[in-house]
């Protein structure tokens, strides 16, 4: 019996080992090596094809002189800490709207989550058609009614806050629908018991809605931090080839368009690298940041 | 003005707020839309022409054909048919093994496999691009598929899902002599079926969405994908709107039908994603 028993367990290991064997192969290759190769990397200077010498901190060096960076990094990080608030006080509006049990709520909800599911190429390519200076309907509904048509692509000081303008309005269906689950987990009760205390709405909307949203919201800006200081697709796609520099695209470049720049049209893959150490490192800072400050201001029931 | 009439203008105003939101979300999608159908000139013309005097299908003819998206689409297509089936079989096989079975260092793999979500896949991507270049499968349909299949998102997801199914169903199959496999396929993943369709529904959309990787892996006309087509247009016919938006059209057509197909999927995945974190 003891025999058998054993047996059966060593039987259960291989076919465990067997099932996740896949996953994790494929995740060390593609996902943890690739993490110390790129660490490694950002210590050498390679062009990808020819010889690597090692170059120990040279990389950071150079780039933290380099102009590029410092736009980068100031781009990425007020496109993140603009966008991302922006998106959570509206998709917070959104959200409390359609927790009202109106009718149509549904298609309202369909409406607005729309953004999410179209190619964010698509939409920076048609946002560019709406915004274009002259001929974008953005620009003819402002002179209609009056009020300044700036250059919003052509424009050094437009092309970030275009940029975040359409972030925001993409965001806020995503973020509206994971406060609308949390407005929906919130009892029935506790409503009527602010009622019965005599709380207005304003005071029950903020002193106990919001502060029994905040794991959502806690979450929401954990997310959507992170993936602000990942922005790549809609940049891309609004200033193109990146060959010719200048103004605009100092004023839009962000860390990750400046890593792919670096390595996949100047071919320099260890300063690529060093410029993804650094992205990373500010990714850690910022939600090691976040989840120490979470204690201050979210609440677990 | 009694508590009725309060709320009645409460309910007005909710509405109106809600109706002037969902006019801003859908105009450029209307837009876009209704530019796919004119000509260059009808485009750019000010005043503005709403309608195009003819709904003609010449840009959406000249995209496809002359601009080769015919071929852009089948290869989105294949690649993302490949990298969701891939990715789902890889990943619930796993799921279930962490979840279901007990084998040695069963918690460090795992945590080891969690790791990978500490890390924006931007950083990794030179070193995967190297890698992908030593094996030779730099613009080809290796290069799109396989470096993408391995979702730790997916096998977490899962794993929560077979955790949460009753202990019973191994105890009747072992009786049984279900093999563990069977126990897998034929048992429980069909018990997580509307999970499973929650997070294939996500997983197809971020694989037809994708531009970076792509872009990066990919450099001839023969394997382009849709995103990296669009944003090469933008950049070679960046004035040619009426072009332009019925690429976007095309390009965004599938998923959006997906998602009116798939709407109750598509939020109770976001949703759990959201609430599970």
């Amino acid at each position: 019996m003891e025999q058998k028993k054993k047996f059966v367990f060593r039987k259960e290991w291989k076919w465990a080992y067997v099932f996740i064997a896949p996953m994790v192969l494929g995740t060390l290759i593609f996902g943890i090596i690739p993490i110390f190769f790129s660490i490694g990397l950002s210590l050498t200077n390679w062009d990808g094809l020819g010889e690597i010498t090692f170059t120990g901190l040279d990389n950071f060096k150079k780039i933290f002189t380099d102009d590029k960076l410092q736009y980068e990094i100031r781009n990425t990080l007020v496109y993140t800490f603009t966008t991302v608030p922006i998106t959570l006080f509206i998709s917070l509006g959104v959200s409390s709207l359609l927790n009202k049990g109106l009718k149509l709520t549904g298609m309202f909800r369909v409406i607005y989550f729309l953004p999410n599911v179209v190619m964010p190429v698509a939409v920076a390519m048609v946002w560019r058609w709406l915004l274009n200076s002259k001929v974008g309907i953005v620009n003819i509904f402002l002179k209609a009614i009056g009020l300044p048509a700036p250059n919003w692509i052509s424009d050094p000081d437009f092309i970030l806050p275009s940029l975040i303008m359409i972030s925001v309005w993409s965001g806020i269906g995503y973020n509206a629908i994971i406060l609308l689950a949390g407005l929906q987990g919130i009892s029935p009760e506790l409503y009527e018991a602010a009622k019965l205390d005599g709380a207005n709405g304003r005071q029950i909307f903020w002193r106990m809605t919001v502060p029994l949203l905040t794991p959502s919201l806690f979450f929401l800006s954990t997310m959507n931090i992170m993936n602000g200081m990942r922005v790549f697709d809609i940049v891309y796609t609004f200033i193109g080839k990146a060959d010719q520099g200048g103004p605009i695209v100092d004023a839009s470049r962000t860390l990750v368009f400046g890593i792919y720049e670096r390595a996949f049209s100047f071919m320099n893959m260890g300063e690529a690298s060093a410029e993804a150490v650094i992205l990373f490192i500010m990714i850690m800072i910022v939600t090691v940041v976040q989840f120490k400050f979470q204690d201050k201001w979210v609440f677990y029931e | 003005m009694g508590k009725r009439g309060h709320r009645l203008r409460s309910g007005i105003i909710s509405y109106g707020f809600l109706i002037l939101g969902s006019v801003v979300m859908l105009v450029p999608f209307i837009w876009m839309i209704l530019t796919s159908f004119k000509t260059y000139a009808e485009a750019v013309k000010i005043p503005v022409v709403w309608f195009p005097a003819e709904w003609n299908l010449d840009n959406y003819r000249d995209v496809l054909l002359r601009l080769d998206f015919l071929q852009y689409y089948k290869n989105t297509i294949i690649v993302t048919l490949l990298v969701t089936t891939i990715m789902l079989f890889i990943g619930s096989l796993s799921a279930f093994a962490f979840a279901r079975m007990s084998f040695p260092f069963k918690n460090v793999l795992f945590y080891l496999l969690l790791s990978v979500f500490m890390v924006p896949a931007q950083m990794t991507m030179i070193p995967k691009y190297l890698i992908i270049s030593r094996l030779g499968w730099v613009d080809t349909i290796w290069a799109l598929v396989i470096p993408n299949i391995f979702s730790v998102y997916t096998m977490f997801m899962l794993r929560q899902f077979f955790a949460a199914l009753p202990r019973e169903l191994e105890d009747a199959g072992k009786i049984d002599g279900c093999s563990w496999f069977r126990l897998y396929w034929n048992i429980e993943l069909p018990l997580c079926k509307s999970s499973i369709v929650a997070i294939t529904v996500l997983n197809v959309l971020w694989c037809w969405n994708d531009l970076l990787w792509p872009l990066i892996a990919t450099s001839s006309d023969k394997m382009r994908v849709l995103s990296v087509a669009m944003a090469t247009l933008q950049g070679q016919h960046g004035t040619e709107y009426h072009l332009l938006m019925a690429a976007g059209v095309m390009a965004t057509v599938p998923m959006v039908i997906m998602y009116m197909i798939g709407q109750k999927y598509f939020i109770t995945g976001i949703a759990f994603s959201g609430v599970k974190g």
